[in-house]
């Protein structure tokens, strides 16, 4: 009887005695915390890298880089006409787009993707003790200037825009509403005007690509140049004038051999090296025919090749820049095709299985060994550019004739004929630089032509609307463009749901 | 010291402290042999007899038949049988013939609860109890399948029809915007599946739907628990039961596509309605080939199943051991999979019966041929089918001269073949799974009892996949042989400490139990993969190289884990068997959760009164009227580990935060970490409070019986990825408690049964269900939550907001086809601008249901869901002499679709309705215009590919003949049946997708077709013999 009693009253208190609550407190062994990040020189190498990746799209993945950031940034300009029978960007392309298409929202991800990482870049490493202060320093400008790039292409893209500085983890502060365009413009001044003080001339050749004072002066004048700040413009562009350089084979901007290279001001770093991860892009086929083993989605737009094909040498044959850019109808034209082995095929071998007369070979590249994607950089700035908005920043301040000269560097270049100084008034060098210089030279590369088109509809310096530019330049569907629509991408639905502090843009 | 500590903290001290003062108790004695029959005198086998107040017992053999030894003189047996009233008999002599009623009620039936049994008669909670027999008449691989339409309340949903998929399985409709799935619990173990149990293993189903029943599981049983118990061995000799089908399965595929002249002909007008060049492939029709990829990607897929078990039990040891294997090859070329199940279940009878052990080893092993469905919610991916159903006719399957036997496509035509790319990779996985367990049950004294299990659940998982190398133009080419293997070891271990109480004092019972649990999770894996075989002849990772710059070998891999510890308790009471009342109470540490927030309590009450054994009660039709009610709170863990850090993500061989650099081509990739995510400190358990209101009856002397449920729940703090604005920078979605929702339904479930006395006998019984979820609190700032999407990562079809049903859709409204110009023209507002400026004769009018005179995202509408109304099963069953019919009809009612697929084959032109599109000549048609342009933005999400989802499937029809007794005894078997059926015969629906059944599993985005593997109707063929 006893016997029992103790038994039950034993078990009793070894059930009801509380076991140790540490059986619950486990480690995570996948992962470090913001408590045990940011301490030492390779975590602030990790968070620029971080920072940098937001470059090629918020989840790094080469479809969202091209078919939604490259095509939300190209498909509504004149210079390209996309494919019709794919589904890639082609509302926006008709401008009939709705405010759920899912390029604008892949756009806006990206950008503040790359914000976020840049705010926390900003505030977390002047804490790590065990670098330089000269270290640190460049690392924090490195990040104050990707962040200026990525608030650049939110003001031109979307215009109203929430000014996020600084990374926040209160779930409840995250609701922003949009800022002044004006003080976005103000960021990215300050921003660039802090980063061009302290970021270094140049890498060490491990790590070239990354950001550097002529990438932030040449940023800074180019935003200078967006806002018409025409002295100011003019000034900063001729503070890196002279220390670049342009490489002597224009194609060599776009086939690897010069990644990096003399006329580089800055890029975004494509590898086809895969030990690690894939960061490759496709560009490549995206833009090549189905002839060539490609997939064509977009096309010079039949504007830009008559434009093109205005662009002549001394001898009146076409400009290098003209063979660099399309693959026409012409002996001397040729394109890879990007099969295995990849060989250089002349477009007359191909000319009857083509469905236009014309494409786009400039990224078209086989990769530096072989499969269909490519590891080949997108230029952002290149030098070529920094002539031309030197040029026109010049124009407009009055300098006609030395903007001439400007011009000429980047045609001489090509072998394309020298514009004669004097031939042309203020007002004939602001056309050609608009719809010949720089769409022939900068054709279809990314980030130019639509935000170029947009500073001009909007801006106050020979104001160029928009609709009807693009009904003289037959851009398919221009006539359902709407002026003060269609200039801004939509505020994306999909962000309106999550923060309803946002006001969609006008008429969407 | 070490294994001191080991043993202490697991308590495996205290079950041998317990085995050790046993073994003082003795008693004098009596050996007993006994004849248990029924009225007519016939023997029933399997009847067990227990001596009551303690846990000893019998059972008795083929001949009805026992043996009982050493009974304590003044003992009372319970004899008790399936389908017979339990009776209590004193042993008169030492030889006894028993007789048993046949049982009409029921409700004496004992129902497995959690943590233990109760009389069906004492339950005052809303649980349903499958019934076995029809579920063994189902022939389907998993269990999940076989519970359609079986119980009121449980909504089934094939996942899809690729043999490997799980089913969509949903207690009570969703009541959680997190993971709603149900608790498993199999014998004893809880689970997050149940896949790998062979059916016929299975004894007993039980489903806890209210929070009075599902508590006692409390921080899992949000989503309602499935108790299922394992088939033991009963009778006294062994036997040797044999079951097995065959069934032919035909994919049903009821999308009708283009051919190739067919697409010629509607791309060629919608270019030209356009007023543009259509692509160069549809201009001749003489040109290229006319193929079926269709017919070439599906096959005739059979499903077979084999069952072999042997079982038997004496007095001190039961035993079965069971075989299984079942086979599934798929209707998709190069699918297909395997399951083989060996379980061995026993009972050792210790100490005089006080103690009783019971061993379970169970080993599972699947093999699946990989097919990947892309299935919840996020970025609209269709499925591997629908891109099947998209490839041009145009393209060649087969080229004998091709290396591989494939067509590489004419340029053009662009890349790929769907078939060819198929069948040269191949993927599979080979999963092991291993579950021991030992459960031990002693009687102690004063009506005390103790539980003792330990369990443990081993998966180790094996997947490889190798592809041959292949050039199917530029986005289809794979250079050399690659390969991937991935190998992950799963650990689940359990330990259950539980103390019984049970007592009576005249007409008070008392019935009490405490417990504690502690259960560990852990698993680890590694992932090698490489993309360049030295040869394709070599099928392992040590054939990899790197040539180049181009290969690569990765290697990744995982380690996490997560523990849970709970207290917890059950008393009930009830007064002359009359009036009965219950509360439980849990309290579960996670480690999933934060220290501040790592506990949750949750606690229940419950009562019920049997009306009809009062006094006053005297309605003689009435043979049962128990009303019940119960309220109380039930949690949900169901989140990621580790959210409540602020985690810094480091992203390996995924391309995310890793950037390039260096100064030449090819240039090496640095590793980025950064915070991608926030961390949630104050993340803390969901939970749902419910409310059940019910009433048991069974009228007509038990020949009609069933039961209605009421309830009503209310899920506060909903944990689920938080859609937030990406300004912030984040990337991945943080969790948080973000949502409160309530959920109102009702369940209904009657059954009639014929006189058992005849030769023609049959019943019926119906299920009904309905359930309606309303959201009433969501995230910051009355937020929503749009998903559904059906183009990449855009164009929601869906939102969830306040004060709306989870999930429905949001859609513009559409009002027909325009008829002509007038017709735009004449659609315009106030200010005399059109509304769809865009549109041509033959698009679709969108209306302007705000009537502001603009067409834009503030004219959507909600309208409805994907959940159905009224879920329903009726089950019918029937027997004549020696044949048996079983008719089983299921179906849903008023659940919405949006057909994914039918917009996905509109876009790219394979849709047969396409020849139907409007033109100046074709005016009477609900297809809109053909223009490849789509100016007016036809295809954007609305009401036109919103789709009644109703159905009702005769889902199986089976008729069996079992040979008469004489004649199996004669051909030395015990039973002989075989019957024949078809499974999935016919579906009654207005639905124009595949499949008003195949169900997105993603919460947020349930009803958006987006084209899965179909399902398949079957042709069965089957027997069962016992030796």
């Amino acid at each position: 009887m006893k016997l029992k009693i103790t038994g039950l009253v034993f078990s009793a208190v070894m059930l009801f005695s509380s076991c140790s609550d540490k059986f619950l407190d486990l480690q995570d062994k996948q992962n470090l915390t913001e408590n045990t990040f940011w301490t030492t020189r390779q975590h602030a190498l990790q968070g620029i890298t971080a920072t940098y990746a937001a470059l090629q799209g918020h989840n790094g993945d080469k479809w969202t880089f091209f078919e939604e950031v490259f095509v939300t940034m190209a498909f509504k300009a004149d210079d390209i006409d996309n494919n019709k029978n794919e589904p890639y960007g082609k509302n926006m392309a008709a401008f009939v787009n709705g405010t759920d298409e899912s390029g604008p929202w892949n756009l806006w991800a990206t950008c503040y993707a790359g914000i976020g990482r840049a705010n926390q870049v900003i505030e977390k490493v002047p804490g790590i003790t065990v670098m330089t202060d000269k270290e640190r320093n460049e690392i924090i400008a490195e990040a104050k200037f990707l962040r200026a790039y990525n608030y650049f292409i939110l003001v031109n893209g979307y215009e109203h825009v929430p000014l996020v500085l600084k990374f926040e983890k209160d779930l409840n502060k995250l609701q922003v509403p949009q800022a002044p365009a004006a003080d976005v413009w103000a960021q990215i001044e300050k921003d660039l005007t802090e980063a061009e003080g302290v970021l270094p001339d140049s890498y060490s050749s491990e790590y070239k690509g990354r950001a550097t004072k002529g990438a932030a002066k040449a940023l800074l004048a180019k935003t200078y140049l967006y806002q018409e700040k025409w002295p100011q413009a003019e000034a900063k562009f001729r503070e890196i004038y002279g220390k670049y350089s342009l490489n002597t084979n224009y194609v060599d901007n776009f086939n690897g051999t010069r990644e990096n290279g003399p006329e580089s001001v800055f890029e975004i770093q494509f590898t086809g090296d895969r030990s690690v991860s894939d960061e490759r892009h496709p560009f490549n086929f995206e833009a090549a025919p189905y002839a060539l083993d490609g997939w064509e989605i977009f096309y010079p737009s039949d504007w830009v090749v008559a434009e093109m094909k205005k662009d002549k040498t001394d001898a009146g044959g076409y400009s290098d820049r003209v063979y660099g850019n399309i693959f026409f109808n012409d002996p001397n034209s040729k394109m890879w095709d990007l099969g295995t082995p990849a060989t250089l095929v002349p477009y007359a071998d191909v000319a009857g299985s083509l469905s236009r007369p014309a494409y786009y070979n400039k990224y078209t590249y086989p990769n530096d060994r072989s499969g269909a994607y490519v590891g080949y950089n997108i230029p952002l700035i290149r030098y070529a550019d920094v002539l031309l908005m030197l040029a026109e920043a010049a124009n407009e301040n009055g300098k006609t004739d030395e903007a001439i000269g400007f011009i000429n560097e980047v045609r001489a270049r090509s072998h394309a004929k020298a514009i004669t100084t004097g031939s042309l008034n203020k007002d004939q060098l602001r056309e050609q630089i608009r719809n010949h210089e720089r769409p022939v030279e900068l054709a279809g590369e990314f980030g130019i032509r639509w935000f170029d088109i947009v500073r001009w509809g909007r801006g106050n310096t020979a104001k160029q609307a928009i609709k009807t530019l693009m009904q003289n330049h037959q851009k398919p569907f221009a006539n359902n463009f709407v002026e003060d629509k269609h200039i801004r991408f939509p505020i994306p639905l999909r962000e309106i749901n999550t923060n309803p502090l946002l006001k969609q843009n006008n008429l969407y | 010291m070490r294994m001191w500590k080991q043993l202490r903290r697991n308590g495996i001290l205290l079950f041998l402290l317990f085995t050790g003062l046993t073994v003082f108790a003795q008693t004098p004695t009596l050996n007993l042999t006994g004849k248990v029959t029924d009225a007519k005198g016939n023997a029933i086998p399997g009847a067990s007899i227990a001596v009551k107040n303690t846990s000893r017992g019998t059972s008795t053999d083929a001949k009805g038949e026992f043996t009982l030894a050493a009974v304590p003189e003044n003992a009372t047996l319970l004899v008790s049988a399936m389908g017979f009233a339990a009776k209590e008999v004193k042993p008169t002599s030492k030889h006894l013939a028993i007789s048993l009623d046949e049982n009409v009620k029921g409700l004496d039936e004992v129902l497995v609860i959690g943590y233990g049994t109760q009389k069906k008669g004492d339950v005052t909670a809303a649980i349903a109890s499958v019934n076995t027999k029809n579920l063994s008449k189902q022939p389907a691989g998993n269990i999940g399948t076989m519970l359609q339409g079986q119980a009121p309340g449980v909504i089934v949903s094939s996942g899809t029809g690729n043999p490997s998929a799980q089913p969509v399985v949903l207690v009570r409709g969703l009541n959680s915007i997190n993971n709603a799935n149900p608790l498993y619990v199999v014998d004893g173990i809880p689970l997050g599946y149940a896949y790998d149990i062979n059916p016929n293993d299975v004894e007993s189903i039980s489903i806890l739907k209210d929070a009075s029943a599902a508590t006692i599981y409390g921080a899992r049983a949000a989503g309602g628990v499935i108790i299922i118990t394992t088939k033991k061995g009963k009778s006294g000799e062994p036997r040797v039961n044999f079951n097995s089908f065959y069934s032919i399965q035909r994919l049903n595929n009821n999308l009708p596509l283009l051919d190739k002249l067919g697409m010629n002909k509607v791309v060629r007008q919608a270019y030209a309605n356009d007023n543009t060049t259509p692509p160069i492939y549809v201009q001749d029709d003489s040109k290229y080939a006319n193929s079926d990829w269709v017919g070439a990607f599906t096959k005739q897929g059979i499903e077979q199943k084999y069952d072999l078990d042997v079982s038997g039990a004496s007095e001190k040891l039961a035993y079965r051991l069971s075989y299984g294997h079942w086979e599934n090859s798929g209707t998709i070329i190069n699918t297909g999979a395997k399951r083989d199940n060996v379980r061995l279940n026993s009972e050792i009878k210790l100490l005089d019966s006080r103690l009783k052990i019971m061993p379970i080893v169970a080993y599972t092993r699947f093999n699946n041929q990989n097919y990947s469905d892309v299935d919840g919610d996020g970025n609209a991916g269709f499925s591997p089918i629908m891109e099947v159903y998209r490839t041009l006719p145009h393209k060649r399957i087969y080229d004998p001269n091709s290396i591989n036997g494939y067509a590489k496509p004419e340029t053009e035509l662009g890349s790929g073949n769907p078939v060819g790319e198929r069948m040269l990779w191949n993927g599979r996985s080979i999963d092991d799974y291993l579950q021991l367990n030992v459960a031990a049950d002693l009687k102690l004294w004063y009506g005390f009892s103790y539980n003792f299990t330990v369990g443990k659940n081993i998966v180790n998982s094996y997947t490889y996949s190798q592809t041959a190398p292949y050039d199917f133009g530029a986005q289809s080419f794979v250079e050399n042989p690659s390969r991937s293997e991935s190998r992950g070891r799963t650990e689940y271990t359990l330990f259950t400490h539980l103390l019984n109480y049970e007592k009576q004092l005249g007409k008070h019972n008392f019935k009490a139990m405490y417990g504690f649990s502690r259960e560990k999770n852990i698993s680890q894996g590694t992932i090698g993969s490489g993309n360049h075989l030295s040869s394709p002849l070599i099928e392992s990772l040590s054939g990899l190289i790197v040539e180049g710059k181009s290969d690569y070998i990765r290697v990744n891999g995982w380690n996490y884990g997560n523990n849970l510890q709970s207290y917890f308790g059950r008393a009930s009471y009830n007064y002359d068997d009359k009036y009965f009342v219950q509360g439980s109470l849990r309290r579960d540490g996670s480690s999933r959760f934060g220290p501040l927030n790592r506990f949750g309590t949750f606690y229940s009450f419950s009562g019920g009164w049997n009306i009809h054994k009062e006094n006053f009660f005297n309605i003689p039709w009435i043979s049962e009227l128990k009303p019940r009610v119960s309220y109380g709170t039930v949690g949900n863990q169901n989140v990621s580990n580790f959210q409540y850090l602020a985690k810094i993500y480091l992203s390996g061989s995924d391309p995310f935060l890793n950037y390039p650099f260096g100064g030449a081509p090819s240039q090496p990739v640095y590793v980025g970490a950064i915070a991608a995510t926030l961390a949630n400190n104050n993340i803390k358990w969901e939970q749902t409070a419910t409310f059940n209101a019910g009433l048991n009856f069974s009228l007509l002397k038990g020949s009609v019986s069933g039961s209605f449920d009421y309830f009503h729940s209310k899920t506060s703090d909903m944990l689920a990825e938080t859609p937030i604005p990406s300004s912030s920078g984040i990337t991945a979605m943080p969790l948080t408690n973000i949502a409160d929702m309530e959920n109102k339904g009702w369940e209904f479930t009657v059954t009639y049964r014929s006189p058992a006395d005849k030769d023609f006998r049959w019943d019926v019984t119906a299920n009904l269900s309905h359930s309606r979820n309303k959201i009433i609190r969501l995230g910051y700032d009355e937020g929503v939550i749009a998903d559904g999407f059906v183009d990449f990562n855009n164009r929601g079809t869906t939102l969830t907001k306040k004060g709306q049903p989870l999930a429905s859709f949001y859609l513009y409204k559409t009002d027909g086809i325009f008829q002509s110009q007038a017709e735009i023209d004449a659609y315009k507002n106030k200010s005399g601008e059109l509304i769809q400026p865009n549109a041509k004769p033959g698009d679709l009018r969108f209306v302007d249901t705000n009537g502001d005179g603009q067409l834009d995202d503030n004219d959507k509408q909600l309208m409805g869901n994907g959940l159905p109304n009224l879920d329903y099963g009726i089950t019918f069953n029937a027997s004549y002499k020696n044949f048996d019919l079983m008719i089983f009809l299921n179906g849903k009612q008023g659940q919405k679709m949006y057909n994914g697929a039918k917009m996905f084959l509109y876009r790219y032109y394979r849709s047969a309705d396409l020849l139907n599109a409007w033109t100046p000549t074709n005016t009477n048609t609900n297809v809109y215009r053909l223009s490849n342009a789509d100016e007016n933005e036809n295809m954007r999400v609305s009401d036109y590919f919103l789709e009644d989802a109703s159905f009702v499937r005769l889902r199986n029809l089976q008729l069996g003949y079992t040979l008469p007794q004489k004649l199996a005894t004669a051909m030395h078997l015990d039973r002989l049946r075989i019957y024949a059926g078809a499974y999935n015969l016919l579906t009654f629906t207005k639905y124009t997708g595949f499949d008003p059944d195949l169900s997105n599993t993603g919460i947020f985005s349930r009803g958006v077709d987006r084209g899965y593997y179909p399902m398949s109707r079957s042709y069965v063929f089957g027997l069962n013999v016992g030796f």
